[in-house]
Protein backbone atom coordinates (compact mmCIF):
# COMPACT_ATOMS: atom_id res chain seq x y z
CA UNK A 1 0.00 0.00 0.00
CA UNK A 2 1.45 3.55 -1.19
CA UNK A 3 0.32 6.39 1.58
CA UNK A 4 0.89 9.85 0.45
CA UNK A 5 0.44 12.70 3.22
CA UNK A 6 0.75 16.41 2.76
CA UNK A 7 3.49 16.27 0.51
CA UNK A 8 5.19 19.67 -0.46
CA UNK A 9 7.18 19.62 -3.45
CA UNK A 10 9.02 21.91 -5.48
CA UNK A 11 11.60 22.59 -8.31
CA UNK A 12 11.84 26.03 -7.46
CA UNK A 13 11.27 27.75 -4.50
CA UNK A 14 8.98 29.76 -6.25
CA UNK A 15 6.21 27.90 -7.13
CA UNK A 16 5.66 24.56 -5.71
CA UNK A 17 4.58 21.79 -8.03
CA UNK A 18 2.74 19.99 -4.84
CA UNK A 19 1.34 21.60 -1.91
CA UNK A 20 -0.42 19.61 0.26
CA UNK A 21 -0.55 16.36 -1.68
CA UNK A 22 -2.69 13.55 -0.45
CA UNK A 23 -3.00 9.81 -2.05
CA UNK A 24 -4.12 6.36 -1.11
CA UNK A 25 -3.04 3.63 -3.25
CA UNK A 26 -4.67 0.32 -2.11
CA UNK A 27 -2.83 -3.34 -3.48
CA UNK A 28 -4.31 -5.47 -6.83
CA UNK A 29 -4.93 -2.32 -8.39
CA UNK A 30 -3.53 -1.26 -11.93
CA UNK A 31 -3.64 2.58 -11.39
CA UNK A 32 -3.67 5.25 -14.50
CA UNK A 33 -2.18 8.03 -13.48
CA UNK A 34 -2.98 10.55 -16.53
CA UNK A 35 -2.27 14.31 -16.48
CA UNK A 36 -0.78 17.31 -19.29
CA UNK A 37 2.56 17.72 -19.86
CA UNK A 38 3.80 19.21 -16.37
CA UNK A 39 1.09 18.13 -13.96
CA UNK A 40 3.60 16.03 -11.61
CA UNK A 41 3.01 12.91 -12.93
CA UNK A 42 6.57 11.93 -13.55
CA UNK A 43 7.56 13.60 -10.32
CA UNK A 44 4.87 11.73 -8.44
CA UNK A 45 6.27 8.63 -9.20
CA UNK A 46 9.97 9.45 -8.58
CA UNK A 47 8.71 10.57 -5.26
CA UNK A 48 6.92 7.38 -4.63
CA UNK A 49 10.06 5.32 -5.87
CA UNK A 50 12.53 7.70 -3.85
CA UNK A 51 13.86 9.35 -6.57
CA UNK A 52 13.49 12.96 -5.81
CA UNK A 53 12.50 14.40 -1.84
CA UNK A 54 9.87 16.42 -0.93
CA UNK A 55 10.23 19.00 1.27
CA UNK A 56 8.04 18.40 3.95
CA UNK A 57 5.03 15.62 4.49
CA UNK A 58 5.34 12.00 3.40
CA UNK A 59 5.19 8.66 1.21
CA UNK A 60 5.47 5.92 2.65
CA UNK A 61 5.22 2.48 0.14
CA UNK A 62 4.86 -1.08 1.94
CA UNK A 63 5.64 1.00 5.42
CA UNK A 64 8.98 2.54 4.65
CA UNK A 65 9.77 5.55 4.15
CA UNK A 66 10.57 5.82 0.10
CA UNK A 67 13.53 8.43 0.55
CA UNK A 68 15.12 6.35 2.83
CA UNK A 69 15.73 3.83 -0.15
CA UNK A 70 16.30 1.23 2.53
CA UNK A 71 17.26 -2.28 0.63
CA UNK A 72 13.93 -4.26 1.87
CA UNK A 73 12.10 -1.56 0.12
CA UNK A 74 13.60 -1.18 -3.09
CA UNK A 75 13.17 -4.78 -3.43
CA UNK A 76 9.62 -4.51 -3.58
CA UNK A 77 9.83 -1.59 -6.14
CA UNK A 78 10.69 -1.16 -9.87
CA UNK A 79 10.47 1.79 -11.89
CA UNK A 80 10.26 1.35 -15.88
CA UNK A 81 11.20 5.17 -16.32
CA UNK A 82 10.44 6.59 -19.92
CA UNK A 83 14.04 7.60 -20.56
CA UNK A 84 16.61 4.92 -19.89
CA UNK A 85 20.30 4.21 -21.09
CA UNK A 86 21.65 0.39 -20.56
CA UNK A 87 25.20 -1.16 -20.26
CA UNK A 88 27.08 -2.81 -23.51
CA UNK A 89 26.04 -6.06 -22.25
CA UNK A 90 24.01 -9.34 -23.26
CA UNK A 91 20.52 -9.34 -22.21
CA UNK A 92 21.48 -12.67 -19.87
CA UNK A 93 24.66 -10.97 -18.39
CA UNK A 94 22.41 -8.16 -17.65
CA UNK A 95 20.19 -10.26 -16.09
CA UNK A 96 23.01 -12.45 -14.31
CA UNK A 97 24.26 -9.45 -12.94
CA UNK A 98 20.66 -7.77 -11.48
CA UNK A 99 18.82 -10.46 -10.62
CA UNK A 100 20.37 -11.44 -7.41
CA UNK A 101 19.27 -8.15 -5.90
CA UNK A 102 15.81 -9.42 -5.82
CA UNK A 103 15.40 -12.36 -3.49
CA UNK A 104 12.22 -13.00 -5.45
CA UNK A 105 13.11 -12.71 -8.86
CA UNK A 106 11.55 -15.22 -11.04
CA UNK A 107 14.15 -17.08 -13.80
CA UNK A 108 11.88 -18.80 -15.60
CA UNK A 109 9.65 -16.19 -15.48
CA UNK A 110 12.22 -13.58 -17.25
CA UNK A 111 13.18 -16.54 -19.91
CA UNK A 112 9.50 -16.91 -20.35
CA UNK A 113 8.98 -13.28 -20.85
CA UNK A 114 12.07 -13.02 -22.84
CA UNK A 115 10.97 -15.70 -25.49
CA UNK A 116 7.40 -14.23 -25.49
CA UNK A 117 8.99 -10.74 -26.59
CA UNK A 118 10.95 -12.83 -29.20
CA UNK A 119 14.22 -11.26 -27.89
CA UNK A 120 17.44 -12.39 -28.23
CA UNK A 121 18.89 -13.52 -24.95
CA UNK A 122 22.50 -13.49 -26.54
CA UNK A 123 22.41 -9.76 -27.95
CA UNK A 124 23.87 -6.80 -26.43
CA UNK A 125 21.27 -4.38 -24.74
CA UNK A 126 23.00 -1.47 -26.74
CA UNK A 127 22.13 -2.52 -30.02
CA UNK A 128 18.31 -3.50 -29.39
CA UNK A 129 15.64 -0.96 -30.66
CA UNK A 130 14.18 1.69 -28.06
CA UNK A 131 10.85 -0.50 -28.17
CA UNK A 132 12.82 -4.37 -27.92
CA UNK A 133 15.01 -2.13 -24.56
CA UNK A 134 11.64 -1.43 -23.29
CA UNK A 135 10.14 -4.70 -23.65
CA UNK A 136 13.45 -6.43 -22.01
CA UNK A 137 13.06 -3.86 -18.66
CA UNK A 138 9.47 -4.70 -18.42
CA UNK A 139 10.34 -8.28 -18.71
CA UNK A 140 13.04 -8.00 -16.19
CA UNK A 141 10.61 -5.45 -14.04
CA UNK A 142 7.81 -8.45 -13.78
CA UNK A 143 10.69 -10.79 -13.08
CA UNK A 144 11.64 -9.38 -9.90
CA UNK A 145 7.94 -9.74 -8.24
CA UNK A 146 8.29 -6.54 -6.46
CA UNK A 147 5.00 -5.88 -4.97
CA UNK A 148 5.09 -1.90 -6.10
CA UNK A 149 5.69 -1.35 -10.30
CA UNK A 150 5.92 2.47 -11.54
CA UNK A 151 6.02 2.72 -15.46
CA UNK A 152 6.55 5.69 -17.00
CA UNK A 153 4.70 6.09 -20.70
CA UNK A 154 5.67 2.24 -21.26
CA UNK A 155 3.59 2.05 -24.31
CA UNK A 156 5.94 5.09 -26.24
CA UNK A 157 7.87 3.74 -28.64
CA UNK A 158 6.26 -0.25 -29.04
CA UNK A 159 4.45 -1.21 -32.56
CA UNK A 160 1.24 -2.32 -32.45
CA UNK A 161 1.65 -5.93 -31.95
CA UNK A 162 4.00 -5.30 -28.98
CA UNK A 163 1.33 -3.17 -27.55
CA UNK A 164 -0.88 -5.65 -27.26
CA UNK A 165 1.47 -8.10 -26.12
CA UNK A 166 2.45 -5.67 -23.54
CA UNK A 167 -1.44 -5.99 -22.11
CA UNK A 168 -2.05 -9.30 -22.12
CA UNK A 169 1.70 -9.69 -20.52
CA UNK A 170 0.99 -6.75 -17.91
CA UNK A 171 -2.81 -8.70 -16.97
CA UNK A 172 -1.28 -12.10 -16.98
CA UNK A 173 1.39 -11.40 -14.29
CA UNK A 174 -0.72 -8.79 -12.03
CA UNK A 175 -0.65 -10.39 -8.88
CA UNK A 176 -3.42 -9.52 -5.49
CA UNK A 177 -0.62 -7.65 -3.78
CA UNK A 178 0.47 -5.91 -6.48
CA UNK A 179 0.19 -2.48 -7.28
CA UNK A 180 1.41 -1.08 -10.45
CA UNK A 181 1.04 2.78 -11.48
CA UNK A 182 1.19 3.47 -15.49
CA UNK A 183 1.53 7.00 -16.05
CA UNK A 184 0.64 7.58 -19.62
CA UNK A 185 -0.80 10.18 -22.51
CA UNK A 186 -1.57 6.95 -24.13
CA UNK A 187 -4.89 6.47 -22.89
CA UNK A 188 -6.57 4.23 -25.86
CA UNK A 189 -3.42 2.11 -25.55
CA UNK A 190 -4.13 0.97 -21.89
CA UNK A 191 -7.65 1.67 -21.93
CA UNK A 192 -8.62 -2.07 -21.41
CA UNK A 193 -5.84 -2.36 -18.66
CA UNK A 194 -6.32 0.41 -16.24
CA UNK A 195 -8.36 0.80 -13.54
CA UNK A 196 -8.60 3.13 -11.32
CA UNK A 197 -8.11 6.56 -12.90
CA UNK A 198 -6.06 9.08 -11.64
CA UNK A 199 -5.94 12.35 -13.22
CA UNK A 200 -3.67 15.13 -11.83
CA UNK A 201 -3.55 18.80 -13.15
CA UNK A 202 -1.31 21.34 -12.30
CA UNK A 203 0.50 19.21 -8.87
CA UNK A 204 -3.41 18.30 -7.71
CA UNK A 205 -5.28 15.12 -8.13
CA UNK A 206 -8.38 16.08 -9.55
CA UNK A 207 -9.64 12.68 -9.98
CA UNK A 208 -9.41 9.27 -9.02
CA UNK A 209 -12.02 6.80 -8.83
CA UNK A 210 -12.57 2.79 -10.28
CA UNK A 211 -13.68 2.20 -13.35
CA UNK A 212 -17.07 0.66 -11.33
CA UNK A 213 -17.69 4.25 -10.33
CA UNK A 214 -17.41 5.77 -13.37
CA UNK A 215 -19.44 3.60 -15.36
CA UNK A 216 -21.83 3.91 -12.82
CA UNK A 217 -22.02 7.47 -12.80
CA UNK A 218 -20.93 8.60 -16.21
CA UNK A 219 -22.52 7.42 -19.58
CA UNK A 220 -19.73 7.98 -22.64
CA UNK A 221 -20.49 8.90 -26.19
CA UNK A 222 -17.98 9.54 -28.71
CA UNK A 223 -20.35 10.19 -31.65
CA UNK A 224 -23.85 11.55 -30.53
CA UNK A 225 -26.00 14.18 -32.08
CA UNK A 226 -27.25 16.55 -29.28
CA UNK A 227 -31.14 16.62 -28.84
CA UNK A 228 -32.87 19.62 -28.10
CA UNK A 229 -32.92 20.03 -24.16
CA UNK A 230 -30.27 17.59 -23.54
CA UNK A 231 -27.89 18.52 -21.19
CA UNK A 232 -24.45 16.39 -21.51
CA UNK A 233 -21.86 17.35 -18.53
CA UNK A 234 -19.18 17.57 -21.18
CA UNK A 235 -19.25 18.07 -24.83
CA UNK A 236 -16.62 18.33 -27.73
CA UNK A 237 -16.69 18.93 -30.97
CA UNK A 238 -15.79 15.57 -33.14
CA UNK A 239 -15.85 14.82 -36.71
CA UNK A 240 -19.73 14.28 -37.54
CA UNK A 241 -21.06 15.31 -34.13
CA UNK A 242 -20.03 15.58 -30.56
CA UNK A 243 -18.39 13.33 -28.10
CA UNK A 244 -20.27 13.98 -24.67
CA UNK A 245 -20.33 12.77 -21.36
CA UNK A 246 -23.20 12.70 -20.09
CA UNK A 247 -24.48 11.59 -16.22
CA UNK A 248 -26.21 7.80 -15.85
CA UNK A 249 -29.08 8.63 -14.48
CA UNK A 250 -30.96 5.41 -16.58
CA UNK A 251 -27.87 3.47 -14.99
CA UNK A 252 -26.65 2.52 -18.29
CA UNK A 253 -23.91 0.59 -18.91
CA UNK A 254 -21.40 2.31 -21.61
CA UNK A 255 -17.72 2.02 -22.62
CA UNK A 256 -14.55 3.88 -20.78
CA UNK A 257 -13.65 6.43 -22.88
CA UNK A 258 -10.49 7.02 -21.26
CA UNK A 259 -9.46 9.95 -23.86
CA UNK A 260 -12.90 11.70 -23.12
CA UNK A 261 -13.18 10.76 -19.60
CA UNK A 262 -9.84 12.67 -18.98
CA UNK A 263 -10.74 15.98 -21.64
CA UNK A 264 -14.37 15.83 -19.60
CA UNK A 265 -12.28 16.10 -15.81
CA UNK A 266 -9.77 18.76 -17.11
CA UNK A 267 -12.29 21.08 -18.59
CA UNK A 268 -14.89 20.63 -16.29
CA UNK A 269 -13.52 19.24 -12.70
CA UNK A 270 -16.07 20.85 -10.64
CA UNK A 271 -19.22 19.63 -12.71
CA UNK A 272 -17.77 15.87 -12.90
CA UNK A 273 -16.12 15.51 -9.45
CA UNK A 274 -19.61 16.86 -8.51
CA UNK A 275 -21.83 14.32 -10.08
CA UNK A 276 -19.48 11.51 -8.15
CA UNK A 277 -20.66 13.57 -4.64
CA UNK A 278 -24.28 14.31 -5.49
CA UNK A 279 -25.22 12.01 -8.54
CA UNK A 280 -27.79 14.08 -10.11
CA UNK B 1 12.03 -15.47 7.92
CA UNK B 2 14.82 -13.85 8.51
CA UNK B 3 15.01 -10.20 8.86
CA UNK B 4 16.82 -8.24 6.46
CA UNK B 5 19.86 -6.16 6.89
CA UNK B 6 18.99 -2.82 5.77
CA UNK B 7 22.18 -1.43 6.61
CA UNK B 8 24.82 -3.83 5.45
CA UNK B 9 25.16 -7.15 3.52
CA UNK B 10 28.50 -8.88 2.50
CA UNK B 11 26.41 -10.59 -0.18
CA UNK B 12 25.06 -7.26 -1.33
CA UNK B 13 28.52 -5.63 -1.54
CA UNK B 14 29.72 -8.78 -3.55
CA UNK B 15 27.24 -8.89 -6.01
CA UNK B 16 27.19 -4.65 -6.26
CA UNK B 17 30.83 -4.71 -6.90
CA UNK B 18 30.40 -7.42 -9.39
CA UNK B 19 27.51 -5.64 -11.21
CA UNK B 20 29.79 -2.99 -11.41
CA UNK B 21 33.32 -4.20 -12.48
CA UNK B 22 31.22 -6.97 -14.87
CA UNK B 23 28.73 -4.18 -16.44
CA UNK B 24 32.02 -1.90 -16.79
CA UNK B 25 34.26 -4.36 -17.84
CA UNK B 26 35.35 -3.18 -21.48
CA UNK B 27 36.04 0.69 -20.40
CA UNK B 28 37.56 -0.76 -17.42
CA UNK B 29 40.15 -2.98 -19.61
CA UNK B 30 40.67 -0.28 -22.25
CA UNK B 31 41.52 2.37 -19.12
CA UNK B 32 43.96 -0.86 -18.06
CA UNK B 33 45.64 -1.43 -21.21
CA UNK B 34 45.95 2.01 -21.87
CA UNK B 35 47.57 2.74 -18.16
CA UNK B 36 50.01 -0.72 -18.92
CA UNK B 37 50.72 0.15 -22.50
CA UNK B 38 51.76 3.92 -21.96
CA UNK B 39 54.22 2.19 -18.75
CA UNK B 40 55.53 0.15 -21.29
CA UNK B 41 56.13 2.12 -23.79
CA UNK B 42 57.96 4.82 -21.84
CA UNK B 43 59.58 1.97 -19.65
CA UNK B 44 61.04 0.69 -23.16
CA UNK B 45 62.10 4.45 -24.39
CA UNK B 46 63.93 4.48 -21.30
CA UNK B 47 65.57 1.11 -21.17
CA UNK B 48 66.25 1.12 -24.88
CA UNK B 49 69.00 3.34 -24.17
CA UNK B 50 70.37 2.80 -20.60
CA UNK B 51 68.58 -0.73 -19.46
CA UNK B 52 69.84 0.34 -16.08
CA UNK B 53 67.10 3.22 -15.88
CA UNK B 54 64.55 0.25 -16.12
CA UNK B 55 64.83 0.19 -12.35
CA UNK B 56 64.24 3.56 -11.79
CA UNK B 57 61.02 4.33 -13.76
CA UNK B 58 58.99 3.76 -9.99
CA UNK B 59 58.54 7.46 -9.93
CA UNK B 60 57.11 7.39 -13.46
CA UNK B 61 54.58 4.68 -12.07
CA UNK B 62 53.72 6.73 -8.82
CA UNK B 63 52.51 9.79 -11.41
CA UNK B 64 50.66 6.77 -13.16
CA UNK B 65 49.17 5.84 -9.83
CA UNK B 66 48.02 9.17 -8.94
CA UNK B 67 46.67 10.74 -12.16
CA UNK B 68 44.70 7.27 -12.95
CA UNK B 69 43.68 6.70 -9.36
CA UNK B 70 42.25 10.02 -8.69
CA UNK B 71 40.50 10.48 -12.51
CA UNK B 72 39.05 6.63 -11.82
CA UNK B 73 37.87 7.64 -8.63
CA UNK B 74 36.17 10.58 -10.03
CA UNK B 75 34.27 8.76 -12.48
CA UNK B 76 33.19 5.89 -10.11
CA UNK B 77 30.05 7.42 -9.81
CA UNK B 78 29.01 8.37 -13.36
CA UNK B 79 26.11 6.22 -13.27
CA UNK B 80 24.21 7.85 -10.50
CA UNK B 81 25.38 11.23 -12.82
CA UNK B 82 23.87 10.44 -16.05
CA UNK B 83 20.00 10.98 -15.99
CA UNK B 84 19.22 8.04 -18.31
CA UNK B 85 21.62 5.54 -15.52
CA UNK B 86 20.89 7.00 -12.54
CA UNK B 87 17.10 5.72 -11.82
CA UNK B 88 17.93 1.80 -11.94
CA UNK B 89 20.74 3.02 -9.86
CA UNK B 90 19.30 4.42 -7.30
CA UNK B 91 16.24 1.89 -6.99
CA UNK B 92 19.08 -1.16 -6.97
CA UNK B 93 18.30 -2.43 -3.54
CA UNK B 94 21.43 -2.15 -1.61
CA UNK B 95 22.17 0.57 1.05
CA UNK B 96 23.71 4.03 0.96
CA UNK B 97 26.82 2.15 3.23
CA UNK B 98 27.14 -0.16 0.50
CA UNK B 99 27.24 2.17 -2.49
CA UNK B 100 29.93 3.95 -0.44
CA UNK B 101 32.05 1.13 0.58
CA UNK B 102 31.67 -0.39 -2.81
CA UNK B 103 33.32 3.04 -4.34
CA UNK B 104 35.46 3.12 -1.99
CA UNK B 105 37.04 -0.74 -2.02
CA UNK B 106 37.32 -0.21 -5.80
CA UNK B 107 39.11 3.07 -6.00
CA UNK B 108 41.17 3.01 -3.15
CA UNK B 109 42.05 -1.07 -2.64
CA UNK B 110 41.11 -2.96 -5.69
CA UNK B 111 43.10 0.09 -8.13
CA UNK B 112 46.34 0.06 -6.14
CA UNK B 113 46.35 -3.82 -5.91
CA UNK B 114 45.99 -4.33 -10.25
CA UNK B 115 48.10 -0.72 -10.56
CA UNK B 116 50.69 -2.51 -8.40
CA UNK B 117 50.57 -5.64 -10.44
CA UNK B 118 50.45 -4.06 -13.74
CA UNK B 119 53.26 -2.26 -12.83
CA UNK B 120 55.06 -5.42 -12.35
CA UNK B 121 53.74 -6.84 -15.31
CA UNK B 122 55.53 -3.80 -17.31
CA UNK B 123 59.17 -4.34 -15.38
CA UNK B 124 58.95 -7.84 -16.70
CA UNK B 125 57.73 -7.35 -20.19
CA UNK B 126 60.42 -4.34 -20.46
CA UNK B 127 63.36 -6.73 -19.33
CA UNK B 128 62.15 -9.48 -21.94
CA UNK B 129 61.52 -7.37 -24.80
CA UNK B 130 64.81 -5.74 -24.09
CA UNK B 131 66.53 -8.66 -23.05
CA UNK B 132 67.36 -7.36 -19.94
CA UNK B 133 68.17 -10.34 -16.99
CA UNK B 134 65.43 -10.09 -14.73
CA UNK B 135 66.85 -9.67 -11.21
CA UNK B 136 64.97 -9.47 -7.32
CA UNK B 137 65.81 -5.65 -7.60
CA UNK B 138 64.01 -4.72 -10.87
CA UNK B 139 60.81 -5.57 -8.51
CA UNK B 140 61.75 -4.34 -5.61
CA UNK B 141 60.02 -1.02 -6.16
CA UNK B 142 57.01 -2.46 -6.25
CA UNK B 143 57.26 -4.31 -3.25
CA UNK B 144 59.25 -1.71 -1.02
CA UNK B 145 57.97 0.25 1.98
CA UNK B 146 58.69 3.55 -0.19
CA UNK B 147 55.87 2.02 -2.45
CA UNK B 148 53.63 0.95 0.24
CA UNK B 149 54.22 4.73 2.05
CA UNK B 150 53.10 6.31 -1.52
CA UNK B 151 50.55 4.13 -1.81
CA UNK B 152 48.69 4.68 1.22
CA UNK B 153 48.94 8.37 0.36
CA UNK B 154 46.97 7.73 -2.65
CA UNK B 155 44.74 6.05 -0.43
CA UNK B 156 44.69 9.27 1.92
CA UNK B 157 43.91 11.44 -0.38
CA UNK B 158 41.64 9.99 -3.14
CA UNK B 159 39.30 10.10 -0.40
CA UNK B 160 38.36 14.05 -1.73
CA UNK B 161 38.24 13.01 -5.00
CA UNK B 162 35.68 10.52 -3.91
CA UNK B 163 33.78 12.91 -2.38
CA UNK B 164 34.02 15.53 -5.47
CA UNK B 165 33.05 12.38 -7.75
CA UNK B 166 29.25 12.29 -5.73
CA UNK B 167 29.32 16.21 -5.08
CA UNK B 168 29.89 17.16 -8.64
CA UNK B 169 28.03 16.26 -11.18
CA UNK B 170 29.97 16.84 -14.41
CA UNK B 171 34.03 17.34 -15.19
CA UNK B 172 34.47 15.74 -11.60
CA UNK B 173 38.45 15.04 -11.80
CA UNK B 174 38.93 19.03 -12.69
CA UNK B 175 36.48 20.36 -10.33
CA UNK B 176 37.64 18.59 -7.97
CA UNK B 177 41.35 19.66 -8.60
CA UNK B 178 40.10 23.04 -9.04
CA UNK B 179 38.34 23.15 -5.77
CA UNK B 180 41.58 21.59 -4.07
CA UNK B 181 43.96 24.45 -5.81
CA UNK B 182 41.25 27.56 -4.75
CA UNK B 183 40.88 26.16 -1.50
CA UNK B 184 44.88 26.48 -0.79
CA UNK B 185 44.67 29.60 -2.14
CA UNK B 186 42.24 30.46 0.38
CA UNK B 187 43.77 29.19 3.24
CA UNK B 188 47.30 30.49 2.39
CA UNK B 189 46.19 33.81 1.90
CA UNK B 190 44.10 33.74 5.62
CA UNK B 191 47.30 32.43 7.05
CA UNK B 192 49.22 35.36 5.38
CA UNK B 193 46.75 37.80 6.83
CA UNK B 194 46.89 36.41 10.35
CA UNK B 195 50.33 36.40 10.39
CA UNK B 196 51.00 39.53 9.28
CA UNK B 197 48.34 41.08 11.63
CA UNK B 198 49.89 39.62 14.57
CA UNK B 199 53.73 39.15 13.74
CA UNK B 200 53.99 42.06 11.77
CA UNK B 201 55.39 39.61 9.04
CA UNK B 202 54.44 37.27 6.30
CA UNK B 203 57.53 35.06 5.93
CA UNK B 204 59.70 33.39 8.88
CA UNK B 205 61.31 30.16 9.64
CA UNK B 206 60.31 28.45 12.56
CA UNK B 207 63.59 29.80 13.98
CA UNK B 208 62.68 33.46 13.59
CA UNK B 209 59.10 32.27 15.11
CA UNK B 210 60.61 30.61 18.12
CA UNK B 211 62.87 33.43 18.70
CA UNK B 212 60.49 36.60 17.89
CA UNK B 213 57.62 35.00 19.62
CA UNK B 214 59.37 34.61 22.77
CA UNK B 215 57.01 31.85 23.55
CA UNK B 216 57.25 29.59 26.45
CA UNK B 217 58.87 26.42 26.53
CA UNK B 218 55.39 24.64 26.53
CA UNK B 219 54.04 26.66 24.06
CA UNK B 220 57.03 26.10 21.86
CA UNK B 221 56.14 22.56 22.28
CA UNK B 222 53.19 22.66 21.33
CA UNK B 223 53.57 25.27 18.36
CA UNK B 224 56.83 23.03 17.11
CA UNK B 225 55.65 19.85 17.78
CA UNK B 226 52.22 18.79 18.91
CA UNK B 227 50.50 20.85 16.31
CA UNK B 228 52.44 19.33 14.04
CA UNK B 229 51.54 15.94 15.28
CA UNK B 230 48.01 16.80 15.43
CA UNK B 231 48.51 17.81 11.52
CA UNK B 232 50.12 14.18 10.91
CA UNK B 233 47.39 12.59 12.90
CA UNK B 234 44.46 14.08 10.81
CA UNK B 235 46.14 13.87 7.71
CA UNK B 236 47.00 9.97 8.46
CA UNK B 237 43.84 9.05 10.72
CA UNK B 238 41.26 11.32 9.78
CA UNK B 239 41.16 12.58 6.40
CA UNK B 240 39.87 9.54 4.95
CA UNK B 241 36.82 8.82 7.75
CA UNK B 242 35.92 12.51 7.21
CA UNK B 243 36.02 12.51 3.32
CA UNK B 244 34.22 8.94 3.42
CA UNK B 245 31.73 10.51 5.67
CA UNK B 246 30.87 13.30 3.55
CA UNK B 247 30.38 11.11 0.68
CA UNK B 248 27.99 8.87 2.61
CA UNK B 249 25.56 12.30 3.35
CA UNK B 250 26.60 12.43 -1.09
CA UNK B 251 24.58 9.60 -1.58
CA UNK B 252 21.89 9.81 1.15
CA UNK B 253 20.90 12.77 -0.21
CA UNK B 254 21.27 11.74 -4.06
CA UNK B 255 18.72 12.98 -6.07
CA UNK B 256 17.73 12.47 -9.87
Amino acid sequence: MITIENIVFSYNHKKPLFEGLNLRLEQGNIYGLLGKNGAGKTTLLKIIAGLVFPQSGSCRVNGFESKDRIPEALEDIYILPEEFELPSISILQYAALNAPFYSRFDHDKLNRLIEEFQLDGSKKLNQLSYGQKKKFLLAFGLSTNARLMLMDEPTNGLDIPSKSQFRKVIAASMEEDQIIIISTHQVRDLQSLIDPVIIMDEGKIIFNQTNESIMQHLVFEPQHRLQEGEKPLYAEEVFGGVAAVFANKAGRDTRIDLELLFNAVVNKTQVINEEFANPS
Amino acid sequence: MKAKNNTFSLTRLFFLGKRQVLGNLSGFLIAFGAFAGTLLVISLLAGYSDPGRLSRIAPLFYVALFIGGYVFTSNIFAELHSPQRSIPFLTLPVSKLERLLNAWLLTAILFPVLALLSYALVVFLAHLILGVPLTATAFSMVWSKSAFNVVMIYVITQSIFLFGAIYFRKHNFIRTLLSLFVLQIVISIFLTIIVYLLFGKTHFSEEVFVQQTNLSPAMEQFFTKTLVDIAKFSFNYLLVPFFLMLTWFGIKERQV
